[in-house]
């Protein structure tokens, strides 16, 4: 490159870094001629770094604003790893109720919701509020800021529809576990919003979950987006969210409409569903991803499955860094018929020492652990399930009977007992089918159905507050432990009744 | 005439442009003069003045004199009587009688009344001050000898506390005056040389490769050209400087040329330096015995079969400081003709630091120059460069390895400097349990140097356009130029993990800076004194920094020098910034009757930092002073010079925050994958990575100041005292938010901080005739109070340190150390800390005799964080200053005592030099009287090598006070007469010898109570943690005129 060329480019570069020398609008700042001018002078314009007024104008931008979202999901690299999906979440629904005990110590504030004895100070709870809010916030400026974006409409409008899912999905998640929150829908509300009438939370969850029904596909390719949010994730959301409103029909519907769809399948091998090859398959409508990637991204994004879940014994095999944290309530694993394959996935209860003999063990839950993918154990690569098939089918069960439709409940609920007894070669004489069951009877078997298939999937408190059993089951599984009325619904966290003075605290 | 200023005065309030063309053009007109009368005014020694006001006496006409010192005026019928006048001159009143044309000399006035002081955009007399102002002039400066003038500042003026964060050459310093007032945003004081707005800020300068202490930004200035600095204060003097102003501003003045006979001055110091107060700590016998001890304690196997005959060891500190020498070299020609006035100077210090492989050069050339075109055009400037390079070493706490001082400290005494058995030649590491690097080796191989260049120059042009109106533009810059190249060859301990290590950045920034400025000076029926100015500024600064780092040099021969030669470089980083302000100023004085003084003052600033629709700020002050002394009477009472009653109130700013604060910027975070039967798909996202304040505003101090200012017995006693009341609102804060914002903290407005406090400045003349003695005293005293935070919960920061509503800013909270526990049973009786309990699950960590007892401060019969309470604060009660000067024929002496009382210092450094585990040397006081069975004591705990857990408690035991008198200087000088040198063609001469830090009191155990280790760190003040000593300097000087 001849100099005088090199000389050129530089001086154009330095020319457009030193903004302020060059420009007529200097001048006539100068000399106080113009207004604008000086507006133009005082206007922060960083190179170095894209402000947010510059950002969201490219199909890229587009992307990447959603992708944001999904990356509150899972973990996160600064600070405190967990994203929504990451244990907190599963982990509350599952000590604050009759499926799990808190075995980790120096842990207070999962010891205090296991016993429900937790406060608004619980820093679990405000992680949970924290990071839906935080994802939300994110969701907000995807459905702010894309619909201005020119690029093609089709992945748009997909886009859009994908954030309107997850916003649905963290508010219905919110409403639910915090009862009186603020209903923040767009980028420039309020630093200190009001508290959101609960039907109108409803409300906009239904139409956030509509909107992302009406254009979201199908499906994706292997490879190409799939674990996005599709047709069939918004869809199974719905019914759940008519199912906790009641709104029967409603709920039998969208339930239906997932099952026509012929999108979706159950595994038949309970077995089949937590395996590693089992990610994105047929029986998940919406996953959260874990894993690195290959070592492609930071290794906090890993599940925490297997550290927290797989008991600490297992190091005799070869497994790092079990800790064992929380374990199931023993009731709960007493409860299964032995012969229900579930029970052997579900949990591990022998070891294999190094000499050749079994040890027996309480009760770990192990059903997230591929060992054979993943044989050591630690970090794990699976999927956290959010919404599987299994739980479309029993929710259009329970919805057909509380319609008075106890055929189409009876079909449904033994579709997921008919693959319980089956134990990948032969269908055992355990968990027969139901037939002639009353009304009030199914409920009850829809409701220990529900427990036995998902088991540390972070739906057992929202079971119990929905059928309204949280204080009669709990003392069974944990004598001594006996929720009251206001467990319905946990505190609004401290740091923020301090901190928005318009929130109003629950019956804490 | 009449018309002519009343049409002026209808002027005024126009904008600047249409005010001057019309004033031009009013300029033109007039009518014929009955009687022409024309002159010149000159000082003492025949220099024309420019500027003198001449004056009809008994009637309200006059005129003023242009660049070479000529007026001509028109006399109205029947008067015959003319007063001169010049602003530092004794007024003069001359009869005409039939001259027509006269030639007047006006005497200096030398009262402190009539002193000359630089205000924002203008001077004063003292006497006309409404404001309160702090003035130092260059001989007191000089008096002590100081890389940068801001550490020479320290103890000169009431109101203003200086702390020299490090002694290493060059380092920063921390000015505040009166108090501390924001959090988050910056609290230095504004820093104007000859009008220019320089960058102060050391952030600026610096990319991080530097190590230790970061040099000052004002370090790059020659002390020596400076002529003045004046401290503004309260809210009437600093309005002017609107947002910037918060904090006080500094004003120095640089040395110009002044008509007649050109001088030249030549100037030098030589000088060194020691270390003030080095440490007693334990020889190596003294050690091996302790080490000993410790290990027994612990039921473990002693380390030293016979401690007697380690001897003496390495004293790692006599290894770590040296006697450093330091020198300065000035030259200076000045002088100008009636049209030329010029000052030249260049000049060279040379400091080497205590520490070895420590110093601090800078070059520097100035040249002031002023010009007359003609009668209505001035122009001239200011140009100054400066080439600093300096070496540094690592002090301060240190990541992977601690500072130089602090390993200096801790290094077992047992072990050798040199072993020539491992690669690099060094003793590698302290081979005792606390992970320390050799420090002679750290400070010896690891390079650190730094060079800055910079210019800071102006030009301007004044326009006379009438006798009452003055146009003055100007356009400065202030460029810096840093580069920082640090290397750590591959044997050091701290560069175990990189395997050799460097690091280069650079740094450029630029501020450029057009002020407009037009004064109106006029004086109506005699008593009516009018001065008002109008201006508008506009201001940029653009910076950009680049960084590159790179690990694992296999061959350490070619350092930094060769980059590519490391087999792991790492990304190259940069980053830029960049900011502009616009303001409107103006000020109007009014004065009646020279009695009562009105002074309205405001400024309108625009800031890119801040919001869109935030962006500009108004900033109105008000004074009125009450000369009581001018009241007839008060005329009888000829004791009494002068007595002034001052009250000012005024709101100003703060904008000390870095820019693009209020914009949200994006970036990428976070990233996921989606997993399937085909393996897994990566995705990144990008998202705002703070929440943007869309309202983020100006800081604002409300400032209220009543003063005094009192004259004596024909002004040889003279009192200045203010009292004065800052609230700040608004605090620019970083403060959590509720995350329903998706966000945990950002800066908000919210938050509030009082300081209120007196300065008190007393200055004498004690004896006059054959031994002139004067002296002059100045007493501050500031209550700093944070009064509100948006939270009731206390905000803990490092260091023990900690903001809570009600208490002042530097505030400690930690555990109250209660003594010794003198038996098991006593320990194993009271509460402990948690895992002190003979239940203990660690036997060798159950309390015993000897151990340190805690306060439990809730009575639960346990020690934990619900046991802390507030230890103290950083905040003095007072300080002050003492300063003398003598003289007795040609024998000159000064001493300057100075001082500070009742604040506290927490000494980290005794959080080793006090831990008596035996893993790193120990205080000699402390570890001989460590307790012993034999020797029980209530200050000092046993050793035990294992198990204790008070290790790292922060308590009382090691929060200390710093209260110290120093006598911060003492120079005696002899002027040699002029009969003596006057063959040598020498005009003068004058040799000295001075000495400063020559002798503190204080009660400290640590090597300087001044010390502050994090620097210019608002909220961490009076922390101790292995910095850089403050030295004790003897110098001998000679100052010759040619």
């Amino acid at each position: 490159m001849p100099a005088n060329k090199i000389y050129k480019s530089l001086s154009r570069r330095h020319a457009a870094g030193t903004r302020g020398f060059s420009g007529a609008w200097l001048l006539s700042c100068l000399l106080l001629l113009s207004i604008s001018s000086c507006k133009k002078f005082l206007k922060e314009d960083p190179k170095n770094v894209v402000a947010i007024t510059n950002y969201y104008t490219t199909e890229q931008d587009a992307i990447s604003a959603v992708n944001s979202i999904y990356a509150y999901l899972n973990s996160t690299s600064t600070g405190s790893t967990a994203g929504v999906y990451h244990s907190s979440f599963w982990i509350t629904a599952g000590l604050s109720s009759d499926e799990m005990q808190n075995q980790q110590l120096a842990a207070p504030d999962l010891d205090q919701l296991a016993t429900f004895t937790y406060g608004s100070q619980n820093g679990t709870l405000q992680e949970i509020w924290t990071m839906h809010y935080k994802a939300i916030t994110l969701a907000n400026i995807a459905i702010g800021r894309i619909p201005g974006i020119t690029m093609n409409t089709a992945l748009r409008s997909r886009l859009v529809g994908e954030a309107e899912f997850l916003r649905g999905l963290l508010y219905f998640n919110l409403i639910r576990m915090f009862g009186h929150i603020p209903l923040v829908l767009t980028e420039d509300a309020p630093l200190t919003p009001g508290v959101a009438a609960t039907d109108a939370v409803y409300d906009q969850i239904l139409k956030d979950l509509a909107a992302a029904e009406s254009v979201l596909p199908d499906s994706y390719d292997p490879g190409n987006g799939r674990g996005r949010a599709t047709k069939g994730a918004a869809m199974a959301i719905e019914a759940k969210v008519y199912l906790t409103l009641q709104q029967w029909q409603h709920a039998a519907d969208k339930a239906k409409a997932v099952i026509d769809s012929h999108q979706y399948d159950l595994w038949d091998n309970f077995a089949d569903v937590f395996k590693l090859s089992s990610r994105g398959g047929k029986e998940a409508i919406f996953s959260v991803g874990f894993g690195d990637g290959g070592g492609a991204i930071s290794f906090w994004e890993v599940g925490q499955f297997n550290v927290r879940l797989l008991p600490p014994d297992l190091s005799e095999e070869g497994v790092q860094n079990a800790q064992g944290w929380q374990v199931p309530t023993q009731q709960l694993y007493d409860s299964y018929d032995p012969d229900d394959n579930r029970r052997a996935v579900t949990f591990i209860t022998e070891i294999h020492m190094k000499d050749g003999s079994l040890k027996t063990i309480r009760p770990y839950i192990q059903k997230y652990w591929d060992s054979v993918a993943e044989p050591t154990g630690n970090g794990s690569a699976n999927d956290f399930p959010v919404i599987r098939y299994a739980d479309v089918l029993l929710i259009y069960a329970e919805a057909s009977n509380e319609l008075g439709n106890t055929a189409d409940a009876h079909t449904y609920i033994n579709r997921i007992r008919k693959r319980a007894r089956f134990d990948g070669t032969t269908y055992r004489n355990a968990v027969p089918d139901y037939s002639g069951l009353s009304q009030g009877d199914m409920r009850t078997a829809l409701l220990k159905e529900r427990r036995m298939e998902f088991v540390a999937e972070g739906h057992r408190w929202f079971d119990l507050v929905r059928t309204k059993t949280l204080e009669t089951l709990v003392p069974i599984a944990k004598p001594g432990v006996v929720p009251a009325a206001k467990n319905y619904l946990f505190p609004i966290p401290q740091n923020e009744l301090d901190l928005n003075k318009n929130l109003k605290q629950n019956d804490y | 005439m009449k018309k002519y200023l009343s049409n002026e005065m209808l002027a005024a309030p126009l904008m600047l442009i249409a005010l001057t063309l019309a004033s031009l053009q009013m300029s033109a007109q007039g009518d014929p003069p009955p009687r022409h009368i024309s002159g010149k005014i000159l000082s003492a020694s025949h220099i024309p003045l420019s500027g003198a006001t001449v004056t009809v006496k008994g009637t309200s006409e006059g005129t003023s004199t242009n660049n070479i010192g000529d007026f001509s005026l028109s006399l109205p019928p029947g008067k015959d009587t003319l007063v001169v006048s010049h602003i530092g001159y004794a007024s003069r009143t001359i009869s005409l009688g039939a001259r027509t044309s006269l030639s007047v000399i006006l005497e200096e006035d030398k009262g402190e009344l009539s002193q000359v002081m630089v205000i924002g955009y203008g001077t004063t007399r003292k006497s006309d001050l409404t404001g309160s102002v702090a003035s130092v002039k260059a001989d007191e400066l000089k008096a002590t000898p100081a890389t940068s003038f801001d550490q020479a500042l320290q103890g000169r003026a009431a109101g203003v506390q200086v702390t020299s964060l490090s002694g290493k050459p060059g380092a920063e310093t921390s000015i505040r005056i009166r108090g501390t007032s924001s959090i988050n945003a910056g609290n230095e004081p504004l820093y104007v040389i000859d009008g220019m707005l320089v960058s102060s800020d050391g952030a600026d300068l610096t990319t991080g490769v530097t190590r230790g202490p970061r040099l000052g930004a004002l370090s790059s200035i020659n002390p020596s050209d400076i002529e003045s600095i004046e401290i503004l204060k309260d809210a009437s003097a600093t309005a002017i400087y609107g947002s910037r102003g918060a904090n006080g501003v500094v004003l120095i003045t640089t040395k110009r040329g002044r008509s007649g006979q050109g001088t030249i001055n030549f100037e030098t110091y030589h000088g060194i330096q020691q270390v003030a107060h080095p440490l007693k700590l334990l020889n190596a016998a003294q050690f091996g015995n302790f080490v000993n001890d410790a290990k027994l304690n612990a039921n473990q196997t002693p380390v030293y079969v016979n401690p007697k005959n380690l001897g003496a060891g390495t004293d790692w500190q006599g290894e770590l400081y040296r006697t450093a020498p330091m020198a300065n070299y000035q030259l200076s020609f000045s002088g100008g003709d009636e049209k030329t006035k010029y000052a030249i100077s260049g000049s060279y210090f040379d400091q080497d630091g205590i520490i070895i492989n420590s110093n601090f050069r800078r070059y520097s050339f100035r040249v002031n120059l002023d010009r007359s075109i003609n009668k209505v055009l001035t122009v001239g400037t200011n140009v100054a460069y400066s080439r600093v390079s300096s070496q540094g070493v690592l002090t301060n706490a240190g990541t992977i390895i601690p500072g130089v001082v602090t390993g200096a400290l801790l290094f077992d005494p047992v072990l050798p400097v040199y072993d020539s058995t491992v690669a690099g030649g060094y003793t590698y590491e302290n081979d005792r349990g606390k992970i320390l690097g050799n420090p002679i080796a750290e400070a010896k191989e690891y390079i650190s140097n730094t060079t800055i260049s910079r210019i800071l120059g102006n030009v301007y042009a004044r326009l006379n356009l009438s006798r009452t109106l003055e146009l003055r533009t100007s356009f400065g810059i202030d460029g810096f130029n840093t580069g920082e190249y640090s290397f750590g060859p591959n044997f050091l301990k701290r560069t175990q993990a990189s395997n050799g290590e460097a690091s280069l950045g650079k740094a450029e920034g630029t501020t450029w800076l057009n002020e407009n400025t037009l004064t109106y000076n006029n004086t109506f029926n005699k008593v009516h004194k009018v001065n008002a100015l109008l201006g508008y500024t506009l201001q940029q600064f653009n910076s950009n920094q680049l960084l590159a780092l790179a690990f694992d040099f296999p061959d350490n021969r070619t350092g930094y020098h060769n980059i590519s030669a490391a087999l792991n470089p790492q990304k190259p980083t940069n980053s830029e910034s960049a900011w502009s302000m616009i303001s409107y100023l103006g000020r109007l004085n009014y004065t009646f009757n020279n009695k009562y003084l009105f002074t309205a003052t405001g400024r309108i600033d625009g800031s890119s930092k801040f919001a869109d629709g935030r962006k500009y700020g108004f900033f109105p002050s008000g004074a009125f002073a009450w000369r009581v002394s001018e009241e007839p009477f008060m005329h009888d009472l000829s004791s009494i010079s002068d007595l002034k009653f001052r009250v000012s109130y005024g709101l100003i700013g703060n904008q000390a925050i870095p820019p693009y604060q209020s914009l949200s910027l994006v970036g990428p975070y976070g990233e996921g994958v989606f997993n399937s039967s085909s393996g897994s798909e990566v995705y990144t996202g990008q998202e705002p990575l703070s929440y943007a304040n869309k309202q983020l505003k100006w800081e604002s101090t409300r400032q209220l100041d009543i003063g005094v200012d009192l004259s004596l017995l024909a002004e040889r006693i003279s009192l200045t005292a203010d009292y004065y009341n800052k609230k700040t609102s608004d605090l620019l804060l970083s403060t959590p938010i509720p995350t329903t914002s998706g966000f945990t903290s950002t800066l908000l407005n919210v938050g509030n901080i009082v300081n209120k406090g007196f300065d008190i400045g007393l200055h004498t003349v004690n004896t006059r005739g054959m031994i002139d003695w004067s002296s002059s005293l100045n007493f501050s005293v500031n209550r700093n109070t944070v009064t509100n935070l948006n939270t009731d919960h206390d905000i803990l920061l490092a260091g023990g340190s900690m903001l809570r509503k009600g208490q002042p800013i530097g505030t400690f909270y930690g555990y109250i150390f209660d003594g010794i526990f003198q038996s098991d049973a006593e320990a194993a009786a009271s509460p402990v800390l948690v895992g002190q309990e003979p239940t203990s699950s660690n036997p060798a960590s159950i309390a015993r005799a000897g151990d340190r007892k805690y306060r439990d401060m809730n009575k639960d019969h346990k020690i934990d964080a619900n046991d802390r309470t507030i230890i103290g604060n950083a905040q003095p009660k007072f300080t002050w200053g003492f300063n003398n000067t003598l003289s007795y024929k040609n024998i000159d002496l000064s001493f300057f005592f100075q001082g500070s009382q009742g604040n506290k210092i927490a000494n980290f450094n005794n959080m080793d030099l006090l831990n008596f585990t035996g893993q790193n040397n120990v205080l000699a006081e402390g570890g001989l009287n460590r307790w012993t069975p034999q020797h029980p004591g209530n200050k000092y705990p046993r050793a035990v090598s294992a198990g204790s857990l008070d290790a790292g408690v922060f308590s009382s035991a090691i929060v200390e006070d710093a209260s110290y008198l120093r006598l911060r200087n003492i120079t005696l000088g002899y002027s040699f007469t002029s009969a003596l040198l006057a063959r040598a063609k020498i005009r003068s001469l004058r040799l000295y010898a001075s000495a400063t830090n020559l002798w503190t009191v204080t009660g400290y155990s640590g090597y300087d109570p001044e010390a502050n280790t994090y620097g210019q760190s608002t909220t961490l003040i009076g922390i101790d943690q292995g910095g850089y000593p403050q030295s004790r300097t003897w110098l001998i000087g000679a100052n010759i005129g040619f």
